[in-house]
């Protein structure tokens, strides 16, 4: 009982500590926490969007179309009588699956490519010229070629940004692993006989974790960028998909009047890129020491 | 100097090859036949297969790909398949707006960036600096097209102040042409400077850490001295390559604004031609916006090697 007590005593003043601690990250890191902070609210809302949406997404009611906003409709209503707001919280479901799947695989992708070609002159030598040429495309002008080409889907919207993401990825991936191969830490794994994949899985792979984590950071946010204004200009997911590029290349047109039916979407849009660049400039801040104070 | 030029101008042959080779396949890597696509929902066998040789389709890839090689370096850049215009037609109709657009809009980019980021990482750490970064945070943040959308709701249909949609060309009404582009050029200024705040702070700030700005402030140097007659020109040099991503940032956001704001150039023809899957113009437009892209890149390397001898090395 006593040395329950004891102990309870003892770990006050370290959790008091480790209280302070995160007031202290909170305040030094205001921008990521308040960036974090965004994107999980963002993502809950997406979690639960069918239980706060009120209206569903896709109901048509053409005698309530281009409502302002009211107690009914809290954001208005579209030019065909869609609940604005709940169009608006569906629409961060696609986002959200657009940026973390397109995070996912390019950095997958970039990391299985940047490890071999960062081993493998031959390798290296093909693959960084095919990167090379990939990177004289403008983004966006080489998402659209790309779309127009396959045809818009949302998960032809995926594999058309993870195209265009990934050599950045590879390039960043690549960099570091040709610096770590000259490591020690790697040299003498070699020379007590490791064979070339173990140092490739166990030593080289887990070393790029802290530049690829603020890569991914920034393709999550670029992502949502390039979903919505492919979707805007009407070549992104299919036109009935709730996507907040979709709802506000649709609204646009009602600018006289109902400008509500593109602005409130586009409010959400902002603030989740927003929220998705302060985490990775944080991220960035955090674990790559060199640029720290140069942000 | 000219050994480097020359060194880079071949360098940018292959990738330019590169991009004719990824120019070329789009139309075969399209799922199913690609004159099926074109053609659209309510074409018979027979259209398809008009559509299809007047492409050469049904020729073999290998001689497809060396008539389309030859036919892009003559100069025909191809028809559209909807309304027949050639690409260089069409093109040359809509460069005027264009050319208007990101002229104005790159201009105005580099007068806010530039300013911006200079004074920002010079009274770092300030309330000016804060602002700056806001500034550059939100620029990075807010998507051009809904930007667009609300200066275009403020100025245009509350106060009435430009209009709505539309381009007026410089020789017809230069009070006119001021109106029309004012809210694009600005928009294109506001998401170009976002960037280049960024870039120019960082760049600046390095400056500021190097010891001949020590030793200048150390002889008693003024704080404005120091910037105007030390800072700036070390600084100047890496700045220069943000001219680069500026360009790439102009011609995509060339695209958005055109749409948002209605103005029949280059970046509303890459659109149109998009939904519509007009692929020759895809093609052509998507060539030749690689191509002015690679261009830009190119001349601001060799900008940045004649301002810095070390980069010939």
């Amino acid at each position: 009982m006593e040395a329950v007590q004891a102990a309870r005593v003892s770990t006050a003043p370290s959790s008091a500590g480790r209280f302070s601690k995160v007031l202290r990250f909170a305040r030094t890191r205001f921008t990521f926490v308040a960036g974090a902070t965004i994107l999980v609210l963002v993502s809950l809302m997406a979690i639960v969007a069918p239980l706060i949406e009120r209206y569903n997404p896709q109901d048509l009611s053409p005698v309530d179309r281009v409502q302002p906003p009211s107690a009914e409709h809290w954001f208005g209503t579209d030019h065909v009588g869609r609940d604005v707001y709940a169009r608006t919280v569906h629409g961060a479901r696609i986002s959200l699956h657009v940026a973390a799947s397109v995070a996912v695989i390019v950095t997958i992708t970039g990391v299985v490519i940047g490890v071999v070609v960062g081993y493998n002159r031959v390798a290296d030598n093909i693959v960084m010229r095919l990167l090379d040429g990939m990177m004289a495309f403008p983004t966006l002008i080489l998402a659209l070629a790309l779309v127009a080409t396959i045809g818009s889907s949302l998960s032809n919207v995926i594999l058309v940004i993870c195209i265009v993401d990934t050599p950045g990825m590879v390039r960043v991936v690549r960099g570091v692993v040709l610096s770590l191969r000259e490591r020690v830490f790697v040299d003498s794994a070699r020379a007590i006989g490791t064979p070339l994949h173990t140092i490739l899985i166990r030593e080289i792979a887990p070393n790029t974790m802290a530049p690829v984590l603020i890569q991914a950071s920034i393709y999550f946010g670029s992502a949502i960028l390039t979903e919505s204004a492919l979707s805007f200009l009407g070549v992104g997911t299919p036109p009935f998909v709730p996507s907040w590029g979709n709802i506000i290349g649709q609204g646009r047109t009602y600018i006289q009047v109902g400008f509500w039916i593109a602005f409130f979407p586009g409010v959400f849009l902002a603030l989740t890129i927003l929220a998705a660049n302060l985490v990775g400039d944080g991220l960035r801040d955090m674990l790559d020491p060199r640029l720290r104070g140069a942000r | 100097m000219t050994a480097y030029v020359i060194k880079r101008v071949l360098a940018a042959i292959p990738v330019l090859i590169f991009v004719g080779l990824v120019t070329f396949s789009l139309v075969h890597i399209a799922p199913g036949d690609a004159a099926n696509i074109m053609a659209g929902d309510y074409a018979g066998p027979d259209d398809v297969k008009k559509l299809r040789t007047e492409l050469g389709l049904d020729k073999p890839i290998a001689e497809q790909f060396v008539d389309w090689v030859t036919r892009t370096l003559r100069g025909d850049l191809g028809k559209s398949i909807f309304s027949g215009q050639s690409v260089g037609q069409l093109v040359k109709q809509r460069l005027n707006p264009t050319l208007s657009l990101t002229i104005g809009g790159g201009l105005l980019a580099v007068l806010i960036g530039i300013p911006l980021g200079v004074v920002a990482a010079w009274k770092s750490d300030t309330v000016v600096d804060r602002i700056a970064q806001v500034f550059a945070a939100l620029g990075l943040a807010v998507p051009g097209f809904w930007l667009g959308f609300i200066l275009l709701w403020m100025f245009a249909v509350n106060f009435r102040i430009f209009p709505v949609i539309g381009f007026v060309s410089i020789f017809d009404d230069v009070g006119g042409f001021l109106r029309s582009v004012t809210l694009p050029c600005l928009l294109l200024g506001i998401t170009g400077s976002a960037s280049l705040v960024r870039m120019t702070r960082a760049s600046m700030l390095e400056v500021f850490r190097e010891d001949f700005i020590r030793t200048a402030r150390a002889k008693g140097l003024g704080e404005r001295e120091v910037l105007f007659r030390h800072a700036l020109r070390a600084g100047a040099i890496p700045i220069i390559t943000v001219i680069g991503f500026l360009a790439a940032g102009l011609l995509t956001g060339v695209v958005v604004t055109e749409t948002v704001f209605t103005i029949p150039g280059v970046g509303r023809l890459v659109a149109e031609a998009v939904q519509q899957r007009d692929f020759p113009i895809v093609q052509s437009l998507l060539m030749l916006l690689a191509s002015v892209y690679v261009a830009v890149n190119l001349l601001v390397d060799i900008a940045y090697a004649y301002v810095d001898p070390r980069v010939r090395l």
